[in-house]
C-alpha cells in the first residue's frame, strides 16, 4: 500500500488549496458545458441534470430512509403534466406553477406512501411498482377532462418557450440561435443547485436525522421517540415533491410531455442511476444522472452498427447493458461510482483531521513511505503522462483522423491531473525547505511543479481561447 | 343506466379464467416470498421466457404442445435454480435492496435478450385447448358450452382444470415429499430449519424451481388471450398478480390463488361490466390496471396482511 500522494492537515493552507482546486473543477465544468458543447449536446446535459434531480428524489427514500421506491416516474409525470396544463391552458408562468407542482407532488406522496409505510416490509415497493405501471394508462382517460388536459395518447406540447430576458444574455453560451438550450441549462443548474442545498440541509436537520436513524435501525429509532409512519411518509412525500419538480424541469426543457415518456422503464432508469452513482450519497445522484443519459445515448448510436434489433433507433441494448450494470454493481461495487472515485482520491490525497487544540491527530510525516520519498517522483509521472499522450495524439492525428479520441483523452487527463501534480510538487518542496525531506526530493518536486504549472496554464489558455472564440 | 344482467355471466366466466392465470403467477410470487420475504420482480420475465421456450419447442421444432410445455417448465425450473444459486444466495436475505436490484437487473436482461431474439412482435402460439370433442358447439371458431344462457368457453374450462391439477400436484409435493417438508420448514422459520439440519440454500433453490415452473404455466395459458407471445406480454399481468398476492396475503399459497381469481373477477365484473352499465361503453377497461393499483392500496390500508396471510409480529 503506497502512501497517498498528498498528505494535508484539515483546514491547513494546502487543504484549502485542494478544496479550491475542486471548486475550480466544478466551476470549469459548469462554465465550459454550454460553451464547448453543441446545442443538441447541451439538451442532453439538461436531461441528465433533470434525471439527477429525480434520482436524488429516489435516493431520499431508498438511500437515506432504506425504503424501496420504484415508481418515481409517475411523480415526474404528474409534475410534468400539471406544468404543461397550467402553462399551456391557463397561461401561467413556469415560476407560478412551481409551488403548485411541489404541493401536488407532496399530496400524491402522502396518498400513496401512507398506506404502505404504516406497515413494515416490502410493501412500498409493491405499491410504487404498480403506480409506475398504472400512470401511463391514467393519462389517456377521457372522463373528467383528463385527456383534454394531458393531450391523451398524442401528448401535449407547450408553445411557451423559456427565453433569456435581455439582462441575462451575458450568461455563457446564451446568445443568438444556439442560446435557447444554453439558457435552459442555466435555469436548470440554478434549480439543481438550490435543490442540493435544501436537501443537504434537510438531511442535517432534526427530521433528516430521524430519517437516517430509521434506515440504520428502525426499532432503535422508534425507541428514541421517532414516529415511524409520520417521518417515513413525510420523507416519501418530500421525495415525491422533488420528483414532481423534476417533471416540471422536464416540461420546461422539452416543451412536450406524453404519457409514454413516464413509463416503468423511466422508473427503472432512475433506480439504475441511483445504483450506478452510489446509494445514499448526494454526489452519487449527480453522477448517476449523467451516466444514465450517456449510456442511453451511446447504446442508441452503437445498436445499428452492431446489427441489433432497433425500432426508431431505440433497441433492447440499453436495457441489457443496464441490467448487467445493475447486477455487476450490486455484486462488485455496491457503493457505486462514488465509492470507486473515493478509492482513487484516497490514493491522491489524505486529509488528516485535527485535535481540538489544532494539531493533526497523527503527525503528517508518519505517512511518508521512507527517507527516499517517492511522492515527488510520482508527481513528475503524473505531470508527464498527459502531455506525452497529447503529443502522441497529435502525431497520430496527422496519420489518421480516427485517433482524434486520443487527443481528447490527453486533454482531459491534463485538465484532471495537472493541478494535482503542481500541488504535490509545491508540497514536497515546502517540506524540503523545512528540512523534512532529503535533497534528492528537490529536483523531482521542482520538475513536477513546473510541468503541472505548464499543464494548468495550457488548460487555462485553452479555456480562455474557447471563451473568446464563442463570444 | 341499464342493468344488463344477460351479459353478466360472460364477464364472470371471463374474469374467472383470467383470474386463474393471475393466481398462477401470484403463486409463483408467493412461493418465493414465503421462503425469502422477497418479491421477485423478474417473475413475469422468467414466465415470458418459458412461454417462448414453448414457442420454440412447439411451433419451431414441432414437438407435441403438452410435451413442450412440460419441457419448458422443467427448463425454466432449472433456470430458477441457477439464478437462486448464482445471483441471490450470496446476499443477506434480511437486506432487501441488493436482491431486489438483482431481480430488476434480471427483468431488464431477460426482456432485452428476448427482444433481440424475437423482436417485440406478437408471435402466435397454439392454444393448449384448441382441439375439441365433437359435441362441443362452436361459433366462429370459439368453442363453448352453454351455461345460464351464456357461453362458457371450452378454453376457460381447460384453464381451470389445468390449474386445479397443478395445484393438486403442488399440494402433493409440499405435503408428501421430503423436499416439500423442508420447504415448509424453511418458510416458517429459517433459523430453526437450519438448526435441525435442513439445507436452506438447496430448499430455496427448490422454491425458485417450482415458482419458475408455475410462472411458465401461467404465461402459456395466458398467451392465447393476448393473441400470442411477445417479450412484453407479462408486464401488466405481473401487476395483476402482485395485486392478487397482496389481496390474498403475501405468505399464503391458497390466498394467492384466491386473490388472483378475485382480482380477475373485480377486473371483469366491477370495472368492465360496471363500465358498460354506467357508461354504456366498453372503454372503461382502461381502468383495469388502475383497479389493481387501488386494490393494493385498499388492502394495505385496511388489512396489510391480506385476506389469508398471517400477521407478522416482530421482536427486537
Amino acid at each position: 500500500m503506497s502512501a497517498p500522494l498528498v498528505v494535508v492537515a484539515k483546514g491547513s493552507k494546502e487543504h484549502k488549496r485542494w478544496q479550491n482546486v475542486q471548486w475550480l473543477y466544478l466551476a470549469g465544468f459548469l462554465l465550459l458545458t454550454p460553451l464547448v458543447l453543441q446545442p443538441f449536446e447541451i439538451g442532453k446535459m439538461n436531461r441528465a441534470l433533470i434525471m439527477s434531480v429525480a434520482i436524488l428524489a429516489v435516493n431520499l427514500v431508498v438511500g437515506f430512509n432504506g425504503m424501496l421506491a420504484l415508481g418515481h416516474s409517475a411523480f415526474m409525470g404528474i409534475g410534468a403534466f400539471v406544468t404543461a396544463s397550467m402553462v399551456q391552458d391557463e397561461n401561467w408562468d413556469y415560476w407560478q406553477v412551481l409551488p403548485v407542482v411541489l404541493i401536488v407532488g407532496f399530496i400524491m406522496g402522502v396518498v400513496i406512501g401512507l398506506p404502505a409505510l404504516r406497515v413494515k416490509g416490502l410493501y412500498l415497493a409493491l405499491v410504487t411498482i404498480a403506480q409506475a405501471a398504472v400512470f401511463p394508462t391514467l393519462v389517456n382517460i377521457d372522463e373528467l377532462g383528463i385527456a383534454k388536459r394531458t393531450g391523451g395518447p398524442n401528448g401535449k406540447g407547450v408553445s411557451e418557450e423559456v427565453i433569456a430576458p435581455s439582462y441575462l444574455e451575458w450568461l455563457p453560451g446564451v446568445d443568438g440561435a444556439r442560446g435557447g438550450s444554453a439558457y435552459r441549462y442555466w435555469v436548470i443548474v440554478l434549480m439543481l443547485g438550490v435543490t442540493l442545498l435544501l436537501i443537504t440541509n434537510y438531511l442535517r436537520s432534526r427530521p433528516g436525522r430521524a430519517v437516517l436513524a430509521i434506515r440504520d435501525n428502525e426499532a432503535g429509532a422508534a425507541v428514541y421517540g421517532v414516529n415511524l409512519p409520520v417521518v417515513k411518509t413525510a420523507n416519501f412525500a418530500i421525495s415525491a415533491s422533488l420528483g414532481s419538480l423534476a417533471g416540471l424541469m422536464w416540461c420546461l426543457d422539452k416543451g412536450f410531455v406524453a404519457g409514454q415518456d413516464f413509463t416503468f422503464l423511466l422508473a427503472i432508469d432512475l433506480i439504475i442511476g441511483l445504483v450506478l452513482g452510489g446509494v445514499g450519497t448526494i454526489q452519487g445522484s449527480l453522477v448517476g444522472g449523467l451516466f444514465v443519459v450517456w449510456v442511453n445515448d451511446l447504446t442508441k448510436r452503437i445498436s445499428v452498427p452492431l446489427g441489433l434489433y432497433t425500432l426508431n433507433g431505440d433497441g433492447p441494448l440499453a436495457k441489457a447493458i443496464f441490467g448487467l450494470i445493475l447486477i455487476l454493481f450490486t455484486f462488485f461495487a455496491p457503493g457505486g461510482i462514488v465509492s470507486l472515485a473515493r478509492m482513487v482520491s484516497d490514493k491522491l490525497i489524505k486529509v488528516v483531521p485535527l485535535t481540538p487544540s489544532g494539531v493533526p491527530i497523527e503527525p503528517l510525516d508518519s505517512f511518508d513511505p521512507g527517507m527516499e520519498s517517492t511522492r515527488a517522483d510520482a508527481a513528475v509521472k503524473l505531470a508527464v503522462i498527459p502531455p506525452v499522450l497529447l503529443a502522441a495524439g497529435w502525431l497520430l492525428m496527422a496519420v489518421n483522423n480516427l485517433i482524434v479520441g486520443v487527443l481528447a483523452f490527453g486533454l482531459r487527463m491534463t485538465i484532471l491531473l495537472a493541478p494535482v501534480a503542481m500541488l504535490v510538487g509545491s508540497n514536497e518542496l515546502k517540506a524540503h525547505a523545512a528540512g523534512n525531506r532529503p535533497d534528492s526530493v528537490a529536483g523531482p518536486a521542482n520538475m513536477a511543479r513546473l510541468l503541472g504549472g505548464l499543464g494548468t496554464l495550457f488548460v487555462v489558455v485553452y479555456a480562455v481561447q474557447r471563451f473568446v472564440l464563442t463570444y | 343506466m341499464t342493468w344488463n344482467f344477460d351479459i353478466l355471466p360472460d364477464f364472470i366466466f371471463n374474469g374467472l379464467s383470467l383470474g386463474a392465470i393471475y393466481g398462477t403467477v401470484a403463486l409463483a410470487l408467493v412461493l418465493i416470498f414465503k421462503a425469502t420475504t422477497l418479491i421477485n420482480f423478474a417473475t413475469g420475465e422468467l414466465a415470458m421466457l418459458g412461454a417462448f421456450l414453448v414457442y420454440v419447442l412447439h411451433m419451431e421444432q414441432g414437438l407435441w404442445l403438452w410435451l413442450s410445455m412440460a419441457l419448458a417448465m422443467a427448463l425454466s425450473a432449472g433456470l430458477g435454480v441457477l439464478i437462486e444459486r448464482s445471483l441471490t444466495r450470496p446476499f443477506d436475505p434480511a437486506d432487501h435492496l441488493p436482491v431486489v436490484l438483482i431481480t430488476l437487473g434480471l427483468f431488464l436482461i431477460i426482456n432485452a435478450v428476448a427482444g433481440d431474439i424475437w423482436n417485440y412482435q406478437v408471435r402466435i402460439l397454439s392454444n393448449p385447448f384448441g382441439k375439441f370433442p365433437s359435441w362441443v358447439p362452436s361459433v366462429g371458431g370459439d368453442r363453448f358450452v352453454e351455461v345460464f344462457g351464456s357461453r362458457l368457453k371450452y378454453q376457460s374450462i381447460g384453464i381451470w382444470l389445468t390449474l386445479a391439477f397443478a395445484l393438486f400436484v403442488l399440494g402433493l409435493i409440499l405435503n408428501r415429499t421430503k423436499a416439500g417438508l423442508a420447504f415448509r420448514a424453511v418458510s416458517s422459520n429459517v433459523e430453526s430449519a437450519r438448526l435441525v439440519g435442513v439445507h436452506t440454500g438447496r430448499t430455496l433453490g427448490f422454491g425458485w424451481a417450482i415458482a419458475s415452473a408455475f410462472g411458465t404455466l401461467g404465461a402459456v395459458l395466458v398467451a392465447p388471450q393476448l393473441g400470442g407471445v411477445n417479450p412484453n406480454m407479462m408486464a401488466t399481468i405481473l401487476i395483476y398478480a402482485l395485486a392478487g398476492a397482496a389481496l390474498g396475503g403475501l405468505d399464503s399459497l391458497g390466498g394467492a390463488v384466491l386473490g388472483g381469481i378475485l382480482v380477475g373477477l373485480i377486473q371483469a365484473v366491477l370495472v368492465t361490466w360496471g363500465g358498460v352499465v354506467v357508461f354504456g361503453q366498453l372503454y372503461m377497461s382502461i381502468l383495469q390496471l388502475a383497479a389493481a393499483f387501488l386494490i393494493i392500496l385498499i388492502v394495505l390500508l385496511f388489512r396489510p396482511s391480506g385476506l389469508f396471510g398471517t400477521r407478522r409480529v416482530e421482536r427486537v
